[in-house]
C-alpha cells in the first residue's frame, strides 16, 4: 500500500516533530578535591596534585567541576553556583572555566557580580556612607555562566580555597 | 619559676584550686586563639547547575559534592610558671600547673622533668600528678575544637563543627572541662552532637568578648609538680625544668623552670644550772643580759653552763633552753629527755615558757597529759610555741607526742633539785 502525497507529508512532519520533542539536553557534573603536595626526587622538588579526602587548615584546596552535556540538544543558560564553603576562604583570581562567565556574591548568593563590581558600603567616620571593595575573604558564591554546552559537549570549572 | 618558653611573659600566681587558676589564668594568657577550622570537622562543597534547553525551557537542576575532612594540626601548648616555692626535707611540694592546648583538636601532650640539684641537696624526688593529686600520670590529652558560627559576647551556646563521632563530647571537650574561648577561661556545660554537622557547646558564663568563625576553643586543665627534697643545710635549692610536648609539633616544646627552697631543721638544746640556795657564778651566762624569774624560787637568777658548784642540801635550778634556728623548717614531736642527775632528786614541778616570758607551773604528775612530766628518773618536756592543734592549754607542745617548733621558735624548761645530803 502506497500513502498518497499529503498523507507522505504528514508523516514526515508527526516524525520530525516527534523528534524535535525527544530531544533534551542532559547536563552531568562531577566534583574533586584535590590538595597540591610536594614530592622530593633526586634533591628536586616537584608540586603535584592528589585527590584531598583530608586536608590540614591553612592548606588550600582546588575544587575542579567537570560538566558535559551528554544529551542530543545543547544546553543553554547553564548556571553554576558553587557556594564556598564556610571553612575556607576563596583564593584570589584562582576561579578559572573556559567559555564561561565567572561571577561572584559577598551577599550568600542573592546577587552576583564580577569582582570589580563587588562592592559594599559602610558609614564612614562623619556618617556617611562610604563604598568599599569586597575583598576575597568576604566572597560567599562563584558563579559560572555558559550560553551554551552543545551536544557531545564539556568543560571544567575549578577554583582554590584556603581552609582556614 | 625562672625562665619560659613559648608563652607570654608574666607569672601565673600559685593557685590551690582550679577555679583560681583559671581567674588568674585569664590574666596572663593574651587572645592566643588564632583562627582554624576544627579537626575533624568535615567541610562539604555542593556545586548547583541550572540550565535550559534550546527553547528556553528550563531543566531540572542537579548538584554535585565533596567532602574533605580536617586533619589535626598539632601546636605547642601554653604552660603556666607557678611562683617558686620552699619545702622541708622530707616534706613534699606540690607545684600546681596550668596547660592550654592550642592545637585544632584533641592533643597529648607528654610530661617530662629533670632536676639540678645545688649545693647539699642530697636528692630529691619528682612525678607528676592528676589535678586531684590522686595517681602518677606521665602526660594529658586535652580536647579542641573551633567555632563554627560566630557569636557575640555573653552568648553562653557556641556552635563547632562536629567531630564525626555521636557521644556527649566535641573534639575531646565534654560537659565539666574549662575551656579557654574568646580571650577568657569558661567551663562548659554540656555539649550536644546536632543534626546539621555541628555540635553545641553551651558554657556556664557567657563569652567575655566575641567570638568569630575559626577562633580556637582550646581546653584546659591542671596538673601538679610533687617534688621531695632532702637536704642537709637549711636553705639550700634546687631547680627542676619541667616540658609539656606532644612530640609531633617542630620547634622548642614549652617549659618552665621552679627554683625549690629547702628548709632543715636546726634544733640547740643548751642546758643551764644556778645555785638556787648560794649563788656560784660561773661561765656562758643564762641570760646573757638580765636575770630569769621561772616562778620556782625567788627569781632574779642568772644560770651558767659551767662551773656552778654546790654543796649536799643545797637546791640546784636547771633551764634547758631548746631553739630552732631562724629560717629553719618547723621541727615537729619534739621531746626533750632530760634525766635527773646522779645525787639529786627532784624537788619542784616543772616551769615552762614557750617564748612568752610568762611561765607556766607544770606539775610532774607523770601521764596526767601535761606539757612536762617526770617518771621520778627523767624530767621530760613537750617542747612547742603552741602553734599546733592541741597546744593551747599551756602554749607549748602537745602532751605525749611532743611539741612543735616553728623557725625562730624558742621553748625553755626549768626545775629544781637538792643535792643528796
Amino acid at each position: 500500500m502506497f500513502l498518497k502525497r499529503p498523507q507522505y507529508l504528514t508523516l514526515l512532519v508527526l516524525v520530525f516533530l516527534s523528534a524535535t520533542a525527544w530531544a533534551k539536553p542532559k547536563v552531568e557534573l562531577t566534583m574533586t578535591s584535590e590538595k597540591e603536595v610536594v614530592e622530593k626526587n633526586n634533591g628536586v622538588e616537584t608540586v603535584k596534585r592528589v585527590p584531598a579526602t583530608d586536608i590540614e587548615s591553612g592548606q588550600v584546596l582546588i575544587y575542579t567541576m567537570k560538566y558535559s552535556n551528554t544529551g542530543d540538544e545543547a544546553a543553554t543558560n547553564v548556571v553554576v553556583d558553587n557556594p564556598i564553603p564556610k571553612e575556607t576562604v576563596y583564593e584570589l583570581d584562582s576561579a578559572k572555566g573556559a567559555g564561561s562567565e565567572i561571577k561572584f556574591s559577598i551577599n550568600g548568593g542573592k546577587n552576583y557580580k564580577q569582582p570589580s563590581l563587588l562592592t559594599y558600603e559602610i558609614k564612614g567616620p562623619d556618617g556617611k556612607p562610604v563604598r568599599k571593595k569586597a575583598s576575597p575573604e568576604q566572597y560567599t558564591h562563584v558563579r559560572w555562566i555558559i550560553a551554551t554546552v552543545p551536544p557531545g559537549g564539556s568543560g571544567e570549572l575549578s577554583y582554590r580555597v584556603r581552609v582556614k | 619559676m625562672k625562665k619560659q618558653s613559648n608563652r607570654p611573659s608574666g607569672l601565673l600566681k600559685k593557685a590551690t584550686g582550679v577555679a583560681a587558676g583559671f581567674i588568674l589564668l585569664a590574666t596572663l594568657l593574651p587572645g592566643t586563639a588564632a583562627a582554624t577550622t576544627a579537626a575533624n570537622a568535615v567541610i562539604t562543597n555542593t556545586a548547583t547547575v541550572n540550565y535550559d534547553d534550546t527553547g528556553g525551557n528550563p531543566q531540572t537542576a542537579l548538584t554535585a559534592s565533596v567532602d574533605v575532612t580536617v586533619n589535626l594540626v598539632t601546636a605547642h601548648p601554653t604552660l603556666s610558671a607557678p611562683v617558686d616555692a620552699t619545702t622541708s626535707s622530707g616534706v613534699f611540694l606540690n607545684y600546681t600547673y596550668t596547660i592550654i592546648n592550642n592545637s585544632n583538636g584533641p592533643d597529648t601532650y607528654n610530661l617530662t622533668s629533670a632536676a639540678v640539684l645545688g649545693a647539699n641537696v642530697t636528692s630529691q624526688t619528682a612525678v607528676f600528678r592528676d589535678p586531684s593529686d590522686s595517681i602518677d600520670i606521665t602526660g594529658v590529652t586535652i580536647g579542641a575544637t573551633s567555632v563554627a558560627v560566630a557569636a557575640l559576647a555573653g552568648a553562653t551556646v557556641i556552635t563547632v563543627p562536629n567531630d564525626g563521632v555521636s557521644d556527649a563530647s566535641v573534639n575531646g571537650i565534654a560537659a565539666g572541662d574549662a575551656v579557654f574561648i574568646a580571650g577568657t577561661v569558661d567551663v562548659v556545660a554540656s555539649v550536644v552532637d546536632n543534626a546539621t554537622g555541628t555540635s553545641t557547646i553551651t558554657l556556664t558564663t557567657g563569652l567575655a568578648a566575641n567570638a568569630s568563625v575559626g577562633d580556637q576553643i582550646g581546653g584546659l586543665t591542671t596538673f601538679i609538680l610533687k617534688t621531695t627534697p632532702i637536704a642537709t643545710v637549711n636553705g639550700s635549692t634546687y631547680d627542676i625544668t619541667i616540658t609539656a610536648n606532644d612530640g609531633a609539633t617542630a620547634g622548642a616544646a614549652p617549659i618552665d623552670v621552679t627554683t625549690t627552697t629547702v628548709l632543715v631543721i636546726s634544733l640547740t638544746v643548751t642546758k643551764y644550772v644556778a645555785n638556787v640556795t648560794a649563788a656560784v657564778v660561773g661561765g656562758t651566762p643564762f641570760p646573757a643580759v638580765g636575770t630569769l624569774n621561772t616562778g620556782l624560787g625567788a627569781g632574779g637568777i642568772v644560770y651558767y653552763a659551767t662551773g656552778v658548784t654546790g654543796n649536799p642540801g643545797e637546791v640546784l635550778e636547771y633551764v634547758i633552753v631548746i631553739s630552732n634556728g631562724a629560717g629553719a623548717a618547723t621541727a615537729s614531736d619534739i621531746v626533750i629527755s632530760d634525766p635527773i642527775p646522779n645525787f639529786t632528786s627532784l624537788t619542784s614541778n616543772i616551769a615552762l615558757d614557750p617564748g612568752t616570758t610568762v611561765w607556766s607551773d607544770v606539775a610532774i604528775t607523770p601521764d596526767n597529759g601535761d606539757f612536762a612530766e617526770s617518771d621520778g628518773t627523767s624530767v621530760f618536756i613537750y617542747a612547742g610555741d603552741g602553734t599546733a592543734a592541741g597546744e593551747g592549754v599551756d602554749n607549748v607542745g602537745a602532751p605525749g607526742t611532743g611539741g612543735r617548733l616553728a623557725a625562730g621558735a624558742t621553748t625553755i624548761g626549768a626545775f629544781q633539785v637538792t643535792i643528796t645530803p
